[in-house]
C-alpha cells in the first residue's frame, strides 16, 4: 500500500519539527504495516499525550488520542472488549515511562496482545523541553538547567522484566532493523514493545548543543551499540549515562501466554 | 527513476544529505515558499535507482525512509 | 439482596458486558458480583491496577462497542476525574457508580456520606456536561442503574450513579419488570471521512464504533465534526456549547424527581439514604411534603420549581455541609421563597426522623 493509503494526506504537511524522528518512524511503520498485511479496518491506534502520540491522528484508521499516560489502559479496554481488533499503541518516553509507568508495567505483566511503539526522544518535547525519565544523566533541559541529577530508566529492560513477549530497541538510524522489529511486534501474540530512540532537535538538541537535526541523527549513531556487544562488555543494564552508550537490538523474544489465553 | 523532493513538505532538515550513502544530496541555498532551505539534488545519477525503471524494483531507499517529512520520492520516467 | 447486588443484576439486564474497576469500600460488592456474573453472560471483567486505569479501560471498551461501567467511592472518584472529563468531551457512553462514603480524604470508609455531589458535577476541569442519578432504595439501585445505562447510551455522556454506603449495603427486595427497557447507542458504520462527529437536531452524533471501517479519530483536544484537533475560537465555542445543549434540550427525559404532597407549606428536599428518614417523618403528617431527587445533575430546576410553588419553607436534608442546598436555595430564591434551611449531618450516620422533627422546631 502507498504511504497515503495508510496516512491522512489531507493533514499533510504534518506538524512535526524539522528533523524530528517521528516522521522517520512513520515511514518505517508504513512499510512494516504493509508487509504484515493487517486489516486496516480492524486495527485501532491508541496514544496518550505528547509529540509521538500525535501519530495516531495522522493514521487513516480508527484511532483514539487519550489522556496523558493512560494509552495502555485504554488499549487494554479496547482489546478485551473486542479481541478481534488489532491494537497498536504509539506513545512517548514520558507517556510510558513517567506518568504511565504503572499502566506500562501492568500491561506488560498481563501480556495483553498489543504492539507498543515507544518513541523515546529523551525529553518532553511537546511542552517545550522539560526533563523526562529517560533524559541522560547530566543532560540539560528547561527544568534541569544545571544538568539532570537523575539517572534514566531503561524502558526496554523494564518491559522485559515486567513480562513482555517481544522487546526491541532501535534508533532512527536503524531503519531496516526497525521495520523488521515492527513487523515482528505486530505479528507476535502478546505484549510487544519496540522502543525507538529518536531525535528532538528543537528541545533536547538545542539544550545539549545539537541544535541542527543532522547533529542529533549523528549522535544517535555514535552512542548506539549493538546489544550483543554491550552484553559482552557487561553493559547490558546500562544506559546513556554510563559511557554514553545505549544498546540497540532485540532484548527478548518469548511465548508467554497472552492475557485471556490459557497456556 | 529520479529522486524528487517535494518543497511543500520539505522542512530543510538535511537528514537526506547525511544518510545518503552515495552523497546525492547537498545543502541547499534558496529559501522555499514555506521559509525553509530544501537540499539540492547534486548528483541524481549517483543514486542506485537512477538506472531502475519502476518503484517496485527500487533499491536503497535510505533517504525516502529517513525523510521525516515524506518529502522525497522516486519519479518513474514517463513512457515515451 | 444488597443494593450493590441489585446494581450488579441491573447492569447485566441493561446490557453491560465490560467492567474494569478497583476495589474500594463500599462499592467492592459490585466488582465482586460482576466478576462472577459477567463471564456467565459472555462479558469481560478485569480488575485494573488503579482507578485511573479502570476508567481509561472503560472508555476503551466503550469505543470498542461494549456497554462499560466501573464502580468506586470518594478517593477513587477523585482519581477518575480526568478520564470522566475525557469521556464527556469525546461523548463516550459509560456508567460510573460512586458509592459515597464519609469524607474528605480517606474519611470513613465503611460509613455513609454525601459529600461528592458537587464533585459529580464539577470534579473534572473545564465546562463539560454530566448526568448524575441518585438511587434512594434497593429498587432504585436496580431501576436507576438500568436508567443510567440508557441515558448514557442515548445522550453519549458519562452517567454517574451517586449511591451511598447505606443504599449500597442495605438489604431489601426489588422487582424486575418482565421486559426491562434497554436503550442502545445508535451506531454509524460508514466511513466517516470528515464527519465522524456530525450531528442532527438531537445534537447527539451517531456512534462510529471501532472495527467497522469508520476510521474515526477520537481526541480529548478540541475538535471539529471530523474529530480532527482544532484550536480555532469558533470551533471550540461550537463544540463546548453543543455538548451542553445536547443535555439541555432533553431535560424532560433526563430529570426525574419523586414527590409526596407537593406544594405543602413545608417541603423537604433530599436524595439517597436520608430520604428513608424523610419518608418516615412525612408519613401521616399534615402540612409537610417531600421531594426525593432521582436526578441530581442536570439539576431538575423546573420540576423543583413546580413542586415548591406556594411553599413557605423548604428544608434540604443531606449528609454534607450543604451541596444540593445551594442549588435549592438558588431555585427557591428566584421564586421569592427565601426560607430555605439545611439539615446537615456529616458524622457518618444517616439522619433520623427525630432530627428532622427537631429541625422543624419540634412541632408537627
Amino acid at each position: 500500500m502507498e504511504f497515503f493509503d495508510l496516512f491522512r494526506e489531507d493533514r499533510w504537511p504534518h506538524m512535526f519539527c524539522p528533523g524530528c524522528g517521528i516522521g522517520t518512524v512513520m515511514n518505517c511503520f508504513h512499510r512494516a504495516f504493509s508487509n504484515v498485511g493487517m486489516d486496516q479496518d480492524k486495527t485501532v491506534f491508541v496514544s496518550g499525550i505528547g509529540c509521538s502520540s500525535r501519530i495516531v491522528g495522522y493514521v487513516r484508521a480508527d484511532s483514539i488520542h487519550t489522556t496523558h499516560g493512560r494509552a495502555l489502559a485504554v488499549a487494554t479496554g479496547i482489546k478485551l472488549a473486542n479481541p478481534d481488533l488489532n491494537v497498536i499503541v504509539f506513545s512517548g518516553d514520558g507517556d510510558i515511562g513517567a506518568i504511565g509507568g504503572n499502566h506500562f508495567i501492568n500491561a506488560a505483566r498481563r501480556n495483553v496482545d498489543m504492539s507498543v511503539f515507544c518513541i523515546n526522544n529523551f525529553i518532553y518535547g511537546m511542552t517545550g523541553g522539560q526533563v523526562s525519565t529517560t533524559t541522560p544523566y547530566k543532560s540539560f533541559s528547561t527544568t534541569t538547567p544545571y544538568g539532570n541529577k537523575e539517572v534514566p530508566f531503561d524502558l526496554s529492560e523494564l518491559a522485559v522484566t515486567a513480562g513482555a513477549n517481544y522487546v526491541a530497541r532501535w534508533t532512527v538510524r536503524n531503519v531496516k532493523e526497525l521495520m523488521a522489529s515492527m513487523e515482528k511486534a505486530m505479528q507476535k501474540k502478546g505484549f510487544s514493545f519496540v522502543e525507538i530512540a529518536s531525535p528532538c532537535p528543537t528541545s533536547f538538541g538545542r539544550k545539549n548543543r545539537m541544535a541542527e537535526p543532522r547533529q542529533m541523527f549523528e549522535w544517535l549513531k555514535i552512542v548506539s551499540v549493538k546489544r550483543e556487544k554491550s552484553v559482552a562488555w557487561g553493559l547490558d543494564q546500562l544506559d546513556l549515562n554510563v559511557g554514553g552508550q545505549i544498546s540497540v537490538g532485540e532484548f527478548i523474544e518469548r511465548n508467554r501466554a497472552p492475557y485471556g489465553v490459557i497456556a | 527513476m529520479r529522486i524528487k523532493n517535494n518543497p511543500n513538505y520539505c522542512k530543510g532538515c538535511n537528514i537526506c544529505v547525511l544518510v545518503c550513502p552515495m552523497k546525492v544530496f547537498g545543502e541547499g541555498e534558496e529559501l522555499s515558499e514555506r521559509g525553509y532551505v530544501p537540499p539540492t539534488i547534486l548528483y541524481p545519477e549517483k543514486c542506485p535507482n537512477f538506472k531502475r525503471k519502476t518503484k517496485k524494483n527500487a533499491v536503497c531507499e535510505m533517504c525516502i525512509l529517513s525523510c521525516p517529512d515524506q518529502a522525497l520520492s522516486l519519479e518513474e520516467e514517463a513512457e515515451p | 439482596m444488597q443494593g450493590n447486588d441489585a446494581c450488579v443484576e441491573a447492569s447485566i439486564h441493561a446490557g453491560a458486558r465490560f467492567y474494569a474497576g478497583y476495589p474500594i469500600t463500599p462499592s467492592t460488592e459490585i466488582a465482586e458480583g460482576l466478576a462472577l456474573r459477567l463471564p456467565e453472560e459472555g462479558g469481560v471483567f478485569i480488575q485494573m491496577e488503579d482507578e485511573i486505569a479502570s476508567m481509561s479501560a472503560v472508555i476503551g471498551a466503550s469505543w470498542a462497542g461494549a456497554k462499560a461501567m466501573t464502580a468506586t467511592s470518594g478517593p477513587g472518584f477523585s482519581l477518575m476525574q480526568e478520564s470522566i472529563g475525557y469521556a464527556s468531551m469525546t461523548e463516550t457512553p459509560c456508567v460510573i457508580v460512586n458509592a459515597m462514603r464519609g469524607g474528605p480524604s480517606t474519611g470513613l470508609p465503611t460509613m455513609v456520606g454525601q459529600g461528592d455531589v458537587m464533585q459529580a458535577r464539577y470534579g473534572s476541569h473545564g465546562d463539560y456536561p454530566i448526568i448524575a442519578l441518585a438511587p434512594a432504595s434497593v429498587q432504585d439501585m436496580f431501576d436507576l442503574t438500568v436508567r443510567a445505562f440508557n441515558l448514557s447510551e442515548k445522550y453519549r455522556v458519562p452517567t454517574i450513579l451517586l449511591s451511598d454506603a447505606e443504599i449500597g449495603h442495605m438489604r431489601g427486595r426489588f422487582s424486575v419488570a418482565q421486559k426491562v427497557e434497554v436503550y442502545d447507542r445508535i451506531l454509524r458504520t460508514d466511513r466517516v471521512w470528515h464527519d465522524g462527529f456530525a450531528y442532527d437536531e438531537s445534537l447527539v452524533p451517531k456512534f462510529p464504533v471501532f472495527g467497522k471501517g469508520s476510521r474515526v479519530h477520537v481526541t480529548g483536544l478540541s475538535h471539529d465534526i471530523a474529530g480532527y484537533p482544532r484550536s480555532e475560537v469558533e470551533v471550540h465555542e461550537d463544540l463546548v456549547r453543543r455538548l451542553h445543549e445536547k443535555l439541555a434540550i432533553h431535560l424532560e427525559d433526563i430529570c426525574k424527581i419523586e414527590t409526596l404532597h407537593p406544594n405543602s407549606k413545608k417541603m423537604i428536599v433530599t436524595y439517597g439514604s436520608p430520604s428513608l428518614a424523610a419518608r418516615e417523618y412525612v408519613a401521616g403528617r399534615e402540612g409537610v411534603g417531600l421531594i426525593v431527587l432521582k436526578t441530581i445533575w442536570p439539576f431538575p430546576e423546573d420540576l423543583l420549581r413546580t413542586a415548591i410553588e406556594g411553599s413557605k419553607q423548604v428544608m434540604v436534608v443531606e449528609l454534607n455541609l450543604g451541596q444540593v442546598f445551594h442549588e435549592v436555595e438558588r431555585v427557591a430564591g428566584c421564586m421569592g421563597c427565601t426560607n430555605v434551611t439545611l439539615l446537615s449531618k456529616v458524622g457518618g450516620e444517616v439522619t433520623a426522623p427525630s432530627e428532622i422533627e427537631a429541625a422543624f422546631g419540634g412541632a408537627s
